[in-house]
């Protein structure tokens, strides 16, 4: 799971709960991998992307990129943001873990890259 | 990429081993995808440069086919652990880790794990499960189960995450319903070809079809219209 599933998950699905968002990761096994660096991509992406949500999940897996704590019009601009958006949304892989309701402490378990969201 | 090009890339997805009865798996062979695909890139525009959402991923046959024609990233979604593995080498295979991301869920629920104002993806990709019949849900399921036709259900999914088109293959002997729905839902609708889908002849009293194989059962020819639904703004 990259961080950019996480950004669009939620687990309102479970009885009762209305906005199960964000899920909180608890990372077992967490790659780092290269990808190719599309800057319009991103710079479409972040227009999807829910920018506190991304800060959360990059603190849940301590990663070493740091995000400034708000984002500006003339950041999506910089190609130095846009290179860092690009590197967590998707050089980041959680191949096994947890994600956790946070209404409800409800588990639901990462398998090879794949968050299971079955109830 | 031509046509025939984006059909040869295609034929090397692996199909299902053990194609599960209960869901309705057969893969969207390499002909179907590889027309879907190219019918939504060049006449619309709908594949390169767009956020797409596959429901009922399978194989990943319809993914990777939009992938080869440039989409920006694909979620795809798809309940069962074996299609999910088989979907995973796949993807390794064509070296598309990065632009296609897999979630585990249920379709047949009423709500899905997302958060739909978030993620409207411009396209959505699938072919979902024929059934016609409303599958069984027992009284205290009916909130979170839908009660109607699978392939209806799979369409109300697609027409709440989609933010501009969806690309979807029905039984043509269901059309009719369809242009109903789509006019209920509104949305506009195109049959944009005709075409010929082989799948497994299903037994109609078969015993134990949870446990049985479609991999190996004999093929029937069934005319399925390749539809594109349009948002209407």
């Amino acid at each position: 799971m990259k961080l950019i599933t996480h950004n669009m998950l939620t687990s309102n699905i479970l009885k009762g709960v209305t906005k199960g968002y964000p899920l909180k990761i608890h990372p077992i096994k967490v790659e780092n991998t290269t990808v190719d660096f599309n800057r319009d991509f991103i710079r479409r992406i972040l227009q999807r992307i829910e920018y506190d949500t991304l800060r959360g999940a990059v603190i849940d897996l301590g990663l070493k990129e740091t995000l400034p704590a708000v984002m500006s019009e003339t950041m999506q601009q910089d190609e130095g943001f846009l290179i860092r958006i690009h590197k967590v949304l998707l050089e980041y892989e959680v191949k096994e873990g947890e994600l956790v309701c946070p209404e409800t402490g409800r588990k639901f378990p990462i398998c090879q890259g794949i968050p299971n969201m079955l109830l | 990429m031509k046509l025939k090009e984006l059909e040869s890339h295609l034929s090397n997805v692996t199909n299902f081993s053990n194609a599960k009865e209960h869901l309705e798996q057969y893969m969207t062979t390499p002909h179907l995808a590889a027309r879907m695909i190219y019918t939504a890139q060049t006449q619309y525009e709908d594949i390169e440069s767009n956020l797409l959402i596959d429901l009922g991923i399978g194989t990943g046959m319809l993914s990777i086919a939009s992938c080869l024609l440039g989409a920006d990233h694909v979620f795809g979604f798809d309940c069962d652990s074996d299609a999910l593995k088989l979907c995973q080498l796949n993807i390794e295979e064509f070296e598309f880790e990065s632009n296609i991301d897999l979630i585990q869920t249920d379709l047949r629920r009423v709500r899905l794990p997302v958060d739909q104002r978030r993620i409207q993806a411009d396209t959505i990709i699938m072919n979902p499960p024929f059934g016609t019949k409303p599958f069984s849900v027992s009284s205290t399921e009916q909130e979170e189960f839908c009660s109607t036709g699978i392939d209806m259900h799979f369409l109300q999914h697609a027409r709440q995450l989609a933010k501009h088109s969806i690309y979807s293959l029905h039984k043509t002997s269901t059309r009719d319903h369809i242009y109903k729905k789509a006019h209920d839902w509104d949305m506009k609708m195109d049959v944009v070809a005709v075409l010929q889908f082989d799948i497994p002849k299903l037994e109609k009293k078969r015993s134990n079809r949870q446990n049985s194989t479609a991999s190996h059962a004999p093929l029937k020819a069934i005319e399925v219209d390749l539809i594109r639904f349009e948002i209407k703004d």
